[in-house]
């Protein structure tokens, strides 16, 4: 008989905590990347980066370093670490399908725990298809992981935490940083007021982010707020971004734009699962519904980390923690009578991360989600316009679903990921509905587009030591 | 344009852009080897043919797609460069189907 198995989908703060809880009650983990290296977005290629020259490794922040000690406890033999895997189908009785090298597999674990974080929210606004315009985030991992940044002139534009450390870093890398336009406004920090008191169970936190907005002070950076509209043009690639401030509109030259409106969870799988999901209202995005120890609508599936709603590094090793415990209870690996106590001291430091996200939520509350210029493009792949959508909405078009067939939008590679919180915003504001209302994309299988050759090759992983 | 912050000391390797030599380094994506070079287009649209860029850079956004090695539709972010390797760019029309350059 094969050994009891819980394979962990993604290696990032949450899948290492996780992994590394579960070896340690003598649990067989198989935990799947489609990474070279584990580490997820925060943690992104840590390892070399750890060999580099100290300028460098000051500018990527002594955070970024916390994870050394993650990546080290996977070297665990109950655990083993497949990199490079492309998971492209979940079945709901726990086996992954998953492509190495063009080759397929599958594996069955008793239990799965998703945990492949979140995705920058999408920005659906004038000229954000154009060659030049890239996510902040997008632009922070060609910097960790390959160590480049952009060498002309640089906008940044939208809000939230990863948008101001972004900045911060690309200044400290010598960018040439020509405005960062940041859409908060003094009525978001007065909004926001009323939950800094529970916020204030987690200073270092707050701590961080006050030192980050004096950092870009004292780097020079035009840090310009309350920024009501953006828009990109140029004849074939980017020329210049206009932004609209107090009734009047200015333009800025630029090689760079990027984008940057906080993270959603990235919910491919736990929707192709076709797990119970909820809207969050707050932050505009759905997030799949899980118990206190992250335990889903299937109860073979976990789900741990900002993939279960957007918590944060600490926050997501936090949850994963909790998830490895209990399921450390169900495969017999733990006293239930010492589930609590030994979750007890995790789920306080849970709480002071949850502590603070009301704040954080309220103050970088996105503004640019449902664009009013009809020919902006919405749906990247299919090149689906507001006007397409809206035309659909008129003649009837009951939800995101059938919107796939009024026009393609969601329909190209990458499966609705940059398009789908766009496009239920803009239906249900035509419809005078709420997103929750109109539900979401179907996800099916491949996850990612998947070569014929892939799907012949499919072989079963033998699991470890069976 | 993209340009390199940190010292790569990584092995130098030749790859192929639209028949072009390159120079690249070990472990580097053939996306960050493009931008680092300048390239200004790696495929353009089936629908409106713009040229496209990386986005996402993290293999989720599907518009730094190219054709390697005769491949099609090959992620540039998420395929690191080999010596000798051959990246075109892409343009695939709707209606009248591929045609690389
Ligand atoms: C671009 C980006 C940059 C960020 N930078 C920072 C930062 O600098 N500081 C910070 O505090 N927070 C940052 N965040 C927020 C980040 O989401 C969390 O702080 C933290 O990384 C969450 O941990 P996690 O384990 O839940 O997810 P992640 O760290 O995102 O890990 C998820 C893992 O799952 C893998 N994965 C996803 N889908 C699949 C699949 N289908 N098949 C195989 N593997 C898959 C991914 O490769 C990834 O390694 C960033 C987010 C993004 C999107
Ligand atoms: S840039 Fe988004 S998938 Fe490669």
């Amino acid at each position: 008989m094969s050994k009891q198995t819980v394979v962990v989908i993604g290696a990032g703060a949450a899948g290492m905590a996780c992994a590394c809880t579960l070896a340690q009650h003598d649990i067989c983990v198989t935990l799947i990347d489609e990474q070279p290296q584990a580490g997820g977005q925060i943690y992104r290629n840590l390892t070399e980066n750890q060999h580099m020259p100290a300028d460098f490794k000051d500018l990527l922040g002594s955070d970024y370093f916390k994870g050394a000690d993650l990546i080290k406890d996977l070297d665990h033999p109950q655990i083993t670490h497949h990199a490079r895997c492309v998971i492209w189908q979940i079945d709901e009785d726990g086996t992954v399908y998953f492509s190495v090298d063009g080759k397929a597999q599958s594996i069955k674990g008793d239990y799965v725990v998703v945990a492949t974080g979140a995705l920058e929210r999408p920005t659906p606004v004038k000229g954000w298809t154009l060659a030049g315009v890239m996510g902040a985030g997008a632009a922070q991992v060609a910097m960790k992981r390959d160590g480049i940044v952009p060498s002309g002139d640089v906008v940044l534009a939208g809000c939230g935490p990863l948008l101001l450390l972004v900045a911060q870093q690309l200044a400290k890398a010598g960018c040439q940083i020509k405005a960062l336009l940041d859409s908060t406004t003094t009525k978001d920090h007065v909004n926001a007021l009323p939950s800094l008191l529970p916020a204030l169970s987690n200073m270092s936190l707050l701590k961080k982010g006050m030192e980050i907005k004096v950092s870009l002070k004292k780097l020079g950076i035009p840090h310009i707020t309350g920024v009501e509209k953006i828009e990109m043009s140029g004849d074939t690639a980017l020329e210049q971004i206009t932004y609209h401030k107090d009734g009047k509109s200015h333009t800025l030259a630029c090689d760079t734009v990027l984008l940057h409106q906080g993270v959603v969870p990235n919910i491919q799988i736990s929707r192709q699962l076709n797990l119970d999901h909820q809207w969050d209202e707050s932050l505009r995005c759905w997030h799949p519904t899980t118990d206190d120890w992250g335990q889903s609508s299937n109860q073979n599936i976990f789900v741990a980390g900002d993939g279960a709603g957007i918590i944060g590094a600490l926050g997501s090793q936090y949850s994963a923690t909790l998830s490895a415990l209990k399921i450390s209870v169900l495969m017999g690996k733990l006293p239930e009578s010492d589930l609590l106590k030994q979750a007890a001291p995790i789920r306080k430091k849970l709480k002071a991360e949850q502590a603070v996200r009301p704040f954080i939520n309220t103050l970088f509350k996105p503004k640019w989600l449902r664009p009013d210029d009809e020919d902006v493009v919405v749906c990247r792949c299919e090149e689906t316009t507001v006007k397409d959508i809206k035309r659909s909405a008129d003649i009837g078009c009951s939800g995101p679903n059938q919107l796939k067939s009024f026009t393609r939008a969601g329909m190209g590679p990458c499966q609705g990921r940059y398009c789908g919180l766009s496009v239920v915003e803009i239906l249900a504001h035509a419809q005078k509905t709420t997103p929750d209302k109109l539900g979401y994309y179907r996800i099916r299988p491949p996850l990612k587009p998947l070569r014929l050759s892939e799907v012949a090759s499919l072989n079963t992983l033998d699991q470890k030591d069976a | 344009m993209f340009k390199l912050v940190r010292p790569n000391t990584n092995q130098s390797v030749t790859i192929y852009f639209n028949g072009a030599p390159l120079t690249a380094f070990e472990n580097e994506t053939v996306a960050a080897a493009l931008l680092r070079q300048g390239k200004k287009e790696f495929r353009t649209t089936p629908v409106k043919q713009q040229k496209r860029l990386p986005f996402c850079m993290m293999g989720t956004c599907y518009d730094c797609l190219l054709t390697i090695d005769d491949l099609q539709d090959v992620q540039g972010c998420a395929t690191y460069v080999r010596d000798g390797m051959q990246i075109k760019t892409q343009h695939i029309n709707e209606k009248q189907g591929s045609d690389h350059e």
